[in-house]
């Protein structure tokens, strides 16, 4: 259903395009501008960083968004990871790609834990987030200067242990070109 | 000794859908009231619920399945042909039959 192909210079403007949408950007810890070049310096500097990771998400072979992994500590095995949908027609699929990356990082990469940020009024996301077992560690108040406000920003995480007890996701394994 | 097997009408799995989306209005995991009927599109453009709460929905479903016939069921959308990248649309009327096909196998 869904395979998961490494972001190429090629998919630059594609995913530009996507990430500047005001549906995508109103839930982005950060604001970016249309600009293409500043977009190719973005991925020749997560190319050459081995803590960075990003893949296209195809539905069936369509590319539909993104998924990347930040952070990523091969030591401490943990990493933060994000996505977006960026193809408005199919955000309905929206929520069924993250089981697909926790499998492929708790089970490939067998990481310990996955964390990450979220904006406060993206109640969505994090019912979700609760839903796939992750626990809300902290809130940084006010943390975010965004459209004229401070708004705060929810830490949360996933232990692998929390996420491998669900059996009922263990059946969303998809590829993930290296 | 044998377990009892207990297979799953279209009726049944109407039934149940009718009362998974009713009580994931109640707990306001998904936005009603919904007036459900068999071309309702629970998943995708115009759908009645969000992709989280499309999410949800099927989790609950699974659960309830598996209350009626003491077996887990996981529900797969590609396994359901109607459901195609040209239209990912999921009527009411499709995923029952997908259900009643996957709990009869």
């Amino acid at each position: 259903m869904f395979e998961f192909t490494k972001l190429q210079e090629d998919h630059l403007e594609m995913v530009l395009q996507w990430r500047v949408k005001p549906f995508i950007s109103k839930y982005m810890l950060s604001d970016i501008e249309y600009n293409l070049d500043m977009q190719r310096q973005w991925f020749k500097d997560i190319s050459d960083d081995s803590s960075y990771s990003a893949w296209i998400i195809n539905y069936q072979s369509v590319p539909i968004g993104v998924f990347n992994l930040a952070a990523i500590d091969y030591t401490n095995r943990r990493c933060n990871g994000g996505y977006y949908i960026g193809e408005e027609r199919y955000m309905s699929l929206g929520a069924m790609i993250p089981p697909y990356f926790y499998n492929y990082v708790f089970q490939e990469m067998n990481f310990r834990k996955i964390y990450g940020e979220v904006i406060a009024s993206n109640l969505n996301v994090l019912k979700m987030h609760q839903m796939h077992g992750y626990r809300e560690v902290g809130v940084y108040k006010d943390h975010i200067f965004k459209n004229d406000q401070f708004v705060d920003v929810i830490l949360i995480e996933l232990l692998s242990d929390d996420w491998l007890k669900q059996k009922r996701y263990q059946r969303y394994v998809a590829n993930f070109q290296n | 000794m044998s377990a009892e097997i207990k297979l799953l009408s279209n009726e049944d799995v109407l039934k149940l859908i009718q009362e998974s989306v009713e009580s994931l209005v109640r707990s306001e995991t998904i936005d009603g009231p919904i007036e459900l009927n068999v071309d309702t599109v629970l998943m995708g453009a115009d759908a009645v619920m969000n992709s989280i709460g499309f999410v949800t929905f099927v989790t609950d479903v699974e659960d309830r399945i598996l209350e009626k016939t003491g077996t887990e069921y996981y529900l797969v959308l590609n396994e359901i042909s109607e459901f195609s990248i040209d239209t990912p649309n999921l009527t009411v009327d499709v995923l029952a039959q997908y259900i009643v096909q996957l709990t009869n196998r």
